[in-house]
């Protein structure tokens, strides 16, 4: 993964937020999946942005923590987000 | 929190042998107070129960349910359910949870919902398949059918006790 992907919500999935943290239903298969108050935010800006650079910039405002591990940890959760068909990751534009 | 670990069963304890054998009795005897009509469609809904857990395993939620909508007559649905087809709704859901119980890791609340729904749209009947979820120490999922606001095979609080996730119209 590399911050210059973009990334979008698949739209298969339901997502309902419940007292700061999210249900999403993969209407495919109807697997259901739980999110914690950081993964809801993660994927509300997913949502609104599109952008994994914009959701790491965001992500960096909020919360008090160093980039390089905001980094992994988007990495992996949007990783498992990917591998569950939750979010389609498109590749990034080739540099010029 | 760690959570106390079971004990093992001691080697020297031993289960009733009638256990299993007045369980049997007891399934029985509630299946045989069924009316004859019941007894009929009992079975019926068992083997679809079956058949809707295969399509779910071969195909997938979203193109089962399109099936299931293929195979209701089309067309316009009436408004409401009479106090006849309501009883009859009830009904369905009573004895397709009774059915549910005999369909081992394939009667769940989603199958049987599918289930009832499509039957009681067949009817031309507005059943909605409804999914929602609770919040306890892990997000629990669960399906059931509405007909004119009312549960058919769930408690009548079900809608208030869950957060809703979807409702699938007909």
């Amino acid at each position: 993964m590399n911050l210059r992907q973009k990334i979008g919500t698949n739209p298969e999935v339901v997502f309902q937020e419940i007292e700061g943290e999210s249900v999403l239903l993969h209407l495919n298969d109807a697997r259901y999946f739980g999110l914690d108050d950081v993964g809801t935010r993660i994927w509300q800006l997913i949502e609104e942005r599109g952008d994994l650079e914009a959701v790491f910039e965001q992500m960096g405002r909020a919360y008090d923590v160093e980039s390089h591990r905001l980094e992994a940890d988007l990495e992996k959760l949007v990783g498992e987000l990917a591998s569950k068909g939750l979010v389609v990751v498109q590749s990034s534009e080739p540099d010029q | 929190m760690r959570r106390p670990l079971t004990s093992p069963v001691s080697p020297d304890v031993r289960k009733p042998a009638i256990s299993a054998e007045s369980a049997l009795r007891r399934r029985l005897a509630k299946f045989m107070a069924l009316s004859f009509q019941d007894r009929i469609l009992f079975f019926k809904l068992w083997i679809l129960l079956f058949c809707v857990a295969l399509l779910l395993r071969v195909l997938d939620f979203q193109r089962t349910r399109r099936l299931l909508d293929r195979l209701s007559p089309s067309g316009t649905r009436q408004a409401k359910a009479t106090e006849e087809e309501m009883a009859y709704a009830l009904d369905l859901g009573r004895l397709t949870k009774i059915a549910g119980r005999y369909v081992p890791a394939n009667g769940t609340c989603l199958r049987q919902s599918l289930l009832v729904c499509w039957l009681l749209r067949r009817r031309g009947l507005p059943a909605d398949l409804r999914i929602g979820v609770s919040k306890g120490e892990v997000f629990a999922a669960h399906a059931w059918v509405e007909l004119d606001g009312l549960p058919v095979n769930d408690e009548a609080d079900v809608g208030e006790r869950l957060t809703p996730l979807m409702r699938l119209d007909p």
